[in-house]
């Protein structure tokens, strides 16, 4: 090594540990209790010093999401590299896309944790980030700690503590589409180690897209919630912390626009164009949720152990306009309640040691409660169902007798499951080797009940003979299916100083296996379709059931550190080999519905990007860039082979590019002003299997003027200064297509006030 | 597996409380190859295995044959064709099944065009399932059907 690179080295060292001090303001091991911005957590299964781990991460504090005003997953999307979470449909529909991995329904690829609850159903994702402090987001399989849904990564978001800062915070916005936020909490230590915290919020938006069928705006909100959270830290290495939670939501959602050739009646009147978002039926989304967690910790001299114990109550129901169109095909109404329990142990030694070990248990019990009826109305009826049964059946004329046909479903769906996991950790010098495994047991079970009464007519053509005939259908079932997975993961770091690594990593993932119950609608309709002469009828087991889907995630990556610490980063490169990947096909033979089944292999590679420079003393840079090129390698969905095509919904790129200048204004009372300017941007986008359909690469301009003080901010911004035009959905239903475009041009302005009792110099 | 001869006995009994012999579900059923030959050309044969007939004894002393999801050539949809009026005899060991112009129903109602003729077939009592083989004729093609009693 020459001279001059092992000065560098040295200046970086001394540098990125300067750093690293003024961060970590306490200098603790990472498996104690350490402050990291305002929140004050206890890291139970991994450090908080994420940048000397062996994982593609990226850590969102507290300056970034109030700059950002963050206040959900959604507006996360693209900061991170290969980080997408689309925002369309309702607060329901919380998908995330990460390294091309992702699902629309069911099983999400991403896990989510709240102050280290892990939130098992992706339906409640979409929550407002009250006092959020810290947001990780880490990327690649973290099966092995996290378990099942975990495969493209986990989310782990930490709120502000009681025991770290003590006050009263408002919030107050107000912006385009008549949103209004309003924020309230208060922070107090009531003696020595005790600390609570309560926090309210209220939301609501009349929303920016019009349904022209009924004149109003379809997209509209309303939320409201709490958050009471209490944490105890005992003198003898005891702590305690429980935090619960209420939220009700209730909004319309779903602005989809029809994307086809344009509709008229009998008459020739045009019913809709495309471009237009004209449906009849209402379209909503309602959910209420609670949950409480429990974590509780004891220090020993040389390991800790630590319980996390979970209830989360969720009751959504969700009113569809399923053919989105100003015609009355059918309709669905769908809710869903939901219990659920998990305990989570983990026992962990302490201390700066060259082994370091961890051993856990997981278990968890949910019991669900759907009922999904479908309604099909009268063009439902004439279009759907007689129009083929007429231009099937040349010899009969069908009539139905009665106006609507209800197609009921109800389920019942206690899910278990049991995990065992182990990690150990070697240091030696600059060198890290990591080994971990766990062994996943789930079972899923799903009862069953179908019902429909359809009474129609016969009539012969030849000679007029009618039949009148009656089908009922009532019957039920259950099905069962369980799975154990072995997840292993290793990995190797070398890290030439604090600031500067290199790691190597192999990990597995997986997605549960579970029950597709949208499909009973197909189920009932095949049933339907047979009794009345034709059609086959499916096997409920193999149409409904699917089972887990697996990745190898192969990672090389690092983190480097320059210019005394003014220049950070973190760059990975990823291969991951899915299989059995959970996909919808059409089934053998000539059944018209689809089934899911694990029919698919899908490669991903990419390459990801993140730096954050501050070039001058005042001006910060923030830039975050992904690529993906994931692809099935097998995937026939009984029609066509989509092998080579690349994979829907997940972008190609991801890119976020943020600039913000903080120029003191040299008045104590009013701080600085803070000018940001940002770029976010994502694409391609392909919408379809065939790949006939793409949304191209997007940027979207934000821009913010801010007044930062220590007691208040307030923030003048707006977002899509350019009004771009770009879809963020886009779908096939019965044959018409629609998609959902991205939010118009947006203002508003934004108040926080911060009132500190006493803060805490850690 | 033999309950068919049994219930024979005891027919008027079977079909007032089988609520679902309407829907083609009988406690008979059987798994076979369906073989048909174009009658206006022999040479062309079409083959389907594993295709699910079941037969139910209906109250005026005849049996129904129910072929489930059917199609005699590739091109034609599926069908679930229900035969009723099938006569029967009983011999040591196998009924004889036989029909001269049977009209099918499917979805609940009558097809004349769809007509069955020459239909003869064996029920034979046989360990260790029973086994059914039929033939017939419809819509300008001979239909023959050989299968075992499932479980």
């Amino acid at each position: 090594m020459n001279d001059r690179l092992k000065n560098l080295l040295l200046s970086v060292a001394a540098a990125a540990t300067a750093l690293s001090a003024s961060a970590h303001a306490e200098q603790t091991p990472v498996d104690t209790v350490v402050h990291v911005d305002r929140i004050q957590v206890t890291a139970i299964k991994q450090g908080l010093d994420l940048r000397s781990s062996p994982v593609a991460s990226t850590v969102l504090g507290s300056r970034t999401l109030g700059r950002t005003r963050t206040s959900a997953l959604k507006e996360v999307s693209e900061l991170v590299p290969n980080f997408f979470v689309p925002d369309y449909g309702s607060r329901m529909t919380s998908s995330i896309y990460v390294r091309g991995l992702g699902a629309r329904i069911d099983q999400p690829a991403m896990g989510m944790n709240v102050d280290n609850v892990p939130l098992m159903n992706k339906n409640n994702y979409d929550f407002e980030l009250v006092d959020a402090e810290r947001i990780e987001v880490l990327r690649g399989p973290q099966s092995t700690l996290y378990g099942r849904n975990t495969m493209g990564g986990v989310v782990n978001v930490y709120t502000l503590s009681p025991l770290a800062w003590q006050g009263t915070r408002f919030g107050a916005e107000y912006g385009s589409g008549r949103t209004m936020r309003l924020r309230a909490s208060t922070y107090h230590k009531l003696r020595d180690g005790l600390g609570i915290a309560a926090a309210a919020w209220y939301v609501r938006s009349d929303g920016f897209f019009d349904n022209l069928a009924t004149g109003e705006r379809c997209d509209w909100e309303r939320l409201g919630g709490g958050r009471l959270k209490i944490q105890w830290r005992g003198k003898r290495g005891l702590r305690i912390e429980n935090t619960a939670a209420f939220s009700s939501l209730t909004q319309g959602g779903y602005p989809y626009a029809y994307a086809g050739d344009p509709i008229a009646d009998q008459n020739g009147q045009t019913l809709v164009r495309p471009g237009e978002i004209r449906y009849n039926d209402p379209s909503s989304y309602d959910r209420t949720n609670f949950s409480d967690g429990f974590t509780l910790r004891y220090d020993a001299g040389r390991f800790s152990l630590s319980s996390i114990t979970s209830y989360q109550y969720s009751d959504d129901r969700m009113i569809l306009d399923q053919d989105f169109l100003p015609l009355s095909y059918f309709t669905l109404r769908q809710t869903l309640r939901e219990h659920t329990f998990t305990e989570d142990l983990v026992l962990r030694s302490r201390g700066d040691r060259a082994y370091r070990w961890l051993f856990g248990a997981f278990g968890f019990y949910k019991h669900g409660r759907m009922e999904a009826p479908v309604l099909f109305k009268r063009d439902g009826i004439d279009r759907l169902i007689l129009a083929n049964a007429n231009a099937h059946d040349p010899e009969y004329d069908y009539a139905w007798r009665d106006e609507t046909l209800p197609l009921d479903s109800r389920f019942r769906m206690p899910d278990a499951g049991a995990a065992l996991y182990h990690e150990s950790e070697f240091r030696t010098g600059g060198w890290h080797f990591t080994a971990g495994i766990r062994v996943d047991w789930e079972r899923a079970v799903l009862h069953y009940e179908n019902s429909t009464t359809a009474r129609y007519t016969k009539t012969r053509r030849a000679d007029g003979a009618a039949y009148d005939l009656e089908f009922l259908l009532d019957e039920g079932g259950r099905l069962e299916q369980s799975f154990t997975e072995v997840l292993p993961e290793f990995s190797v770091r070398y890290a030439f100083d604090a600031g500067n690594d290199l790691y190597l990593s192999a990990a597995k993932g997986y997605k549960a296996g579970g029950f597709n119950t949208q499909m009973f609608s197909d189920v009932l309709q095949q049933k339907m379709m047979k009794r009345m002469g034709f059609g086959t009828e499916y096997d409920i087991d193999r149409v409904v059931s699917y089972k887990p889907e697996r990745s190898w995630n192969y990672e090389l990556g690092g983190r480097f550190t320059a210019a005394r610490g003014a220049l950070r980063g973190d760059f990975a490169l990823f291969w991951i080999e899915c299989r059995d990947q959970q996909l919808t096909v059409f089934p053998e033979g000539t059944t018209t519905g689809r089934m899911m089944t694990n029919a698919g292999r899908t490669r991903s590679l990419g390459a990801e990007l993140s730096v954050q420079a501050s070039p001058w003393r005042r001006l910060d840079l923030d830039l975050a860039y992904g690529y993906t090129h994931a692809v099935f390698r097998r995937f026939d969905d009984g029609r066509h082979d989509f092998r080579g095509k690349r994979i829907p919904y997940a972008p190609e790129h991801t890119a976020s590019l943020r600039a913000s200048w903080s120029i003191p204004t040299g008045l104590k009372w009013l701080g600085d002003l803070v000018l940001t300017a940002g770029a976010r941007g994502a694409g391609r986008i392909w919408w379809d299997e065939e790949n006939t359909l793409m949304q191209p690469f997007y940027v979207l301009l934000d821009a913010t003027i801010r007044i930062e003080h220590d007691r208040y901010s307030l923030d003048l911004w707006g977002r899509n200064l350019a009004g771009e035009r770009y879809d963020t959905f886009r779908f096939v239903s019965m044959g018409n297509a629609f998609l959902q475009r991205g939010r118009p041009r947006t203002f508003g302005i934004t108040l926080n006030i911060n009132i500190s009792h006493k803060t805490d110099k850690p | 597996m033999k309950k068919l001869f049994l219930l024979l006995f005891a027919a008027a009994a079977f079909a007032a409380c089988d609520d679902d012999k309407d829907y083609g579900t009988a406690n008979e059923e059987y798994s076979g190859t369906l073989t048909v030959t174009l009658l206006s050309d022999p040479s062309q044969v079409y083959t389907f295995d594993d295709k699910r007939f079941s037969l139910v004894s209906a109250d005026d002393g005849t049996l129904t044959l129910w072929m489930h999801e059917t199609q005699f050539v590739p091109q034609m949809p599926v069908l679930t064709m229900e035969v009723p009026g099938i006569a029967y005899t009983r011999m040591p060991e196998r009924l004889n099944l036989s029909g001269e112009r049977l009209v099918p129903k499917m979805g609940g109602t009558p097809y004349e065009k769809y007509v069955i003729t020459n239909l003869a077939g064996t029920l034979t009592d046989a360990e260790p399932s029973d086994r059914l083989t039929l033939s017939f004729e419809c819509m300008g093609f001979r239909v023959a059907y050989a299968g075992t009693e499932t479980d």
